[in-house]
């Protein structure tokens, strides 16, 4: 093996390290809210058709440069 | 007030936003590292904007932090909602931006989450008023004890630094019935034309 594919090994079992750690983090911090009656509606809205297209934009955060953002 | 640890501030380059994390040990010490969540959030809110607006000073982000907890008060523990809002009108990295204050509760849930997500998409940062219970699965007391940062960037949301999924932040938003939303969107082009006039 060599040096740059060792290091390019390293670099990915990091990264899925961190994102463990971070998916792990973010599981604790969900249990610590109680879900109530808005947030069980706020859930389906947000998960059905209607909010498709946004949610898509939701993960795919910056195709628009912040310039050119409208408020 | 939560109290939080942030090691990274000793690193003057590093870049916004700060991992948050909750260190109650630091409760009540003077150690410039262990700054209050109202801090980090207006420090990570305020650094993201200079980055984002392209606004480059003099200004290390550990002075910036020292100057945040001067103006809150924080070694008194007694940062309040008029003491952020108070900074927020007075620092010169929020006159560039424009500003949208919500309650999630007050709201039609589609309503919100499209505003929401289409703030966030276009490049608006946001702070929360919120309230984070003491326990997992305590009942919200419906009293704000939390300010968090959420932002996004590079396709991903990030609530407090902590990379986040909407499932989590409606669990969060809707917890308690006086969540407050403040959205800061970017006013690149009336700022260019006031820098060119100064």
């Amino acid at each position: 093996m060599s040096f740059t594919q060792k290091e390019i090994i390293e670099e990915i079992l990091s990264w899925q390290k961190t994102k463990s750690d971070e998916v792990q983090e973010l599981k604790r911090m969900t249990t610590k809210f109680a879900e109530n009656e808005r947030t069980k509606r706020a859930k389906e809205v947000a998960f059905g058709e209607r909010l498709e297209g946004l949610r898509r934009q939701f993960s795919s955060f910056f195709s628009n440069q912040p310039q050119e953002a409208k408020v | 007030m939560k109290i939080i640890d942030v090691n990274e501030l000793k690193n003057p380059a590093c870049e916004a936003p700060y991992y948050n994390i909750i260190d109650p040990d630091k409760s009540g010490t003077e150690d410039p590292r262990a700054c209050g969540c109202s801090t980090i959030a207006l420090l990570n809110a305020i650094l993201t904007l200079k980055k984002r607006l392209k606004i480059s000073d003099n200004v290390s982000p550990f002075e910036e932090m020292k100057l945040i907890q001067e103006l809150t008060n924080e070694k008194n523990n007694s940062v309040q909602p008029e003491t952020l809002l108070g900074i927020i009108d007075k620092h010169p990295t929020f006159n560039s931006c424009r500003m949208l204050v919500i309650n999630p509760n007050g709201m039609n849930e589609e309503v919100f989450l499209r505003i929401f997500l289409n703030r966030l998409s276009q490049g608006s940062i946001a702070l929360s008023l919120m309230e984070v219970p003491a326990k997992p699965g305590d009942k919200a007391k419906d009293v704000l004890n939390h300010v968090s940062f959420i932002h996004s960037e590079k396709g991903e949301v990030y609530f407090d630094g902590l990379r986040s999924n909407l499932d989590f932040l409606l669990s969060a938003f809707y917890f308690s019935r006086p969540t407050t939303l403040i959205f800061f969107g970017l006013n690149v082009e009336e700022d260019n034309v006031s820098r060119r006039k100064v």
